[in-house]
């Protein structure tokens, strides 16, 4: 256990840096027009309270994360054994901080709104061109998920044509020093799970990409050609980062068949490296286009089509609201949690950050947020558990 | 096309998105047989009820404008069927409107004019469309 706690530490360091970074860059990434999650005008983005908020929210975040990052170190120090524990939680805390930075924030950008009078338009749009029922399925890019399941499947192939000449007992399982702890009969189930477990993992991905599609969006108000048209924009490269992650998991699956198979069977320092690599592999195109394409790509500057361009009428239409609190952010409770019984989206894009939330007026959020509850509560108390007693003997 | 609604508006939501769509169509940006979102998919980019959309879907229909099928859901009309009561029908409408711009002191000059500029404006845009498709 001992020789793992310094990755342990590399691990969390990373990871906290990575959720500090995004969560500190958030307000920046943010369409202009969407101040913590309240609608304002977009020319509010300079106004000196908007800058100063923006700096406070920034500051206290990047000083959570790096008291964080100091408290890890310590702990590693001093009590070397928490290490994996302080690996698990201390991501979760910074999240619960920085949670309570932002309302903070929240409060005082709405705060601001009525103060300033910041008023906001009360007009929605929606693209009749995109919103077509097939139009998701055309703009998918199937080369990477025709690939990855065509790997699957030469794995499953290629295991089926050495299945005969395989010896009838195999290693089923190693330990951390990669010497082989556990044996079974061979069984055609063993040799096919990895491929079949890789090609559901390929489905699900799809699935994720299509649902992508369907999400609600963030559309801005002051000029909705151009933000359809970053969406459009944005959306194509999220689903070639998707496509990317899909191949890079299926190729991170199928180079375990031959140690299933027992043909090969890698170094612990190989897999460990291996695994790292093709995780950080992953990591860097979904981090990079985010803070490089902003929420749904508002910092892109994609070609407006001449279709785009085109809206009902001649007169203009885009009126403040005379209300200052519209229903548009009175649907968003925190600025956070979409809730609006009449509107029958499931998937919507935050108005923080680039995330996709949910509407929980549907019932089919909260279904969601349950399995999703139950899963991670169930591993935590599962994993902590077992680390407690680990370290009590 | 942009559909745009306006919450703020005092005229009902269903009633902006058949306007809209009927602009669409005389203004070229909706062409004849152009599919439609389907009605889930419209109300949920827009953020507005079902029946909102099927209202005016149907409304749409009930006018010719619109085919609504089980299969390919909605679709605009090929041709617009010809409506003999329309002219009388559109008479009663402007009647009040006519009546407050005279209450108004509006001359009969800008009067015309308005609807003139209307027209033409929306027959440009569908001229300008059908120029560049070509």
């Amino acid at each position: 256990m001992n020789e793992m706690n310094g990755l342990f530490l590399a691990l969390n360091l990373v990871v906290l840096l990575i959720i500090g970074l995004i969560l500190v860059r958030a307000p920046w990434i943010t369409q202009r027009s969407l101040f913590f999650g309240v609608r304002v005008p977009a020319s509010t983005w300079d106004h000196p309270s908007a800058q100063r908020l923006r700096r406070i929210y920034a500051g206290w975040t990047a000083a959570s994360s790096a008291a964080l990052l100091f408290a890890s170190i310590l702990l590693y120090v001093r009590q070397p054994d928490w290490t994996l524990l302080a690996a698990m939680y201390l991501p979760l805390l910074l999240l619960l901080i920085q949670f309570l930075i932002y309302v903070f924030c929240w409060r005082s950008a709405r705060h601001l709104k009525q103060t300033q009078n910041w008023q906001t338009s009360a007009t929605v749009y929606a693209d009749t061109a995109s919103s077509r029922s097939r139009q998701s399925f055309r703009d998918l890019p199937w080369s990477w998920y025709l690939i990855s399941a065509l790997l699957c499947l030469i794995a499953a192939l290629v295991s089926l044509a050495v299945y005969p000449t395989l010896p009838d007992v195999l290693v089923k399982h190693w330990n951390f020093a990669m010497e082989a702890d556990a044996w079974g009969e061979k069984s055609l189930l063993h040799i096919l799970i990895q491929p079949l477990l890789a090609f559901v993992m390929v489905l699900f991905m799809l699935a994720a990409n299509l649902g992508m599609y369907r999400s609600k969006l963030q559309v801005e108000n002051e000029n909705p050609a151009l933000s359809f048209a970053r969406h459009r924009l944005y959306r194509r490269l999220m689903s070639h980062v998707l496509g990317f992650i899909t191949l890079v998991m299926t190729v991170m699956f199928v180079a375990i068949t031959p140690m299933t198979l027992n043909l090969w069977v890698p170094s612990a320092g190989t897999l460990i490296g291996g695994i790292l690599f093709f995780s950080l592999l992953m990591l860097i195109p979904p981090i990079w286009v985010t803070l490089k394409a902003g929420q749904a790509g508002n910092r892109l500057k994609p070609e407006i089509s001449s279709e785009d361009r085109l809206n009902a009428g001649i007169l203009p239409r885009d009126l403040p609201a005379a209300a200052t609190r519209i229903r548009d952010d009175r649907d968003w409770k925190l600025g956070l949690f979409y809730f609006n019984r009449d509107d029958p989206s499931l998937f919507v894009e935050n108005r923080f950050g680039s995330n996709n939330g949910l509407n929980y007026a549907r019932k089919t959020a909260w279904l969601i947020v349950g399995i999703l509850a139950a899963v991670s509560v169930m591993s935590y108390y599962v994993t902590t558990v077992l680390l407690c007693r680990l370290l009590a003997t | 096309m942009l559909i745009q609604i306006d919450f703020a508006s005092d005229l009902p939501i269903y009633r902006q998105l058949r306007d809209q769509i009927v602009i669409g169509l005389a203004t070229g940006q909706l062409e004849a047989g152009e599919e439609l979102p389907s009605v889930r998919r419209l109300a949920a980019d827009l953020g507005i009820n079902l029946h909102t959309v099927h209202k005016a879907y149907q409304q749409l229909r009930d006018e010719g404008f619109l085919v609504l099928d089980r299969r390919s859901g909605a679709v605009m009309a090929k041709n617009i069927p010809d409506q003999p009561e329309f002219q009388n029908w559109l008479s009663r409408q402007l009647e009040p409107l006519v009546a407050e711009a005279i209450c108004r002191k509006m001359s009969t000059n800008d009067l015309q004019a308005l609807v003139r500029t209307l027209d033409q404006s929306m027959r440009q845009l569908k001229k300008d469309g059908e120029m560049q498709n070509e």
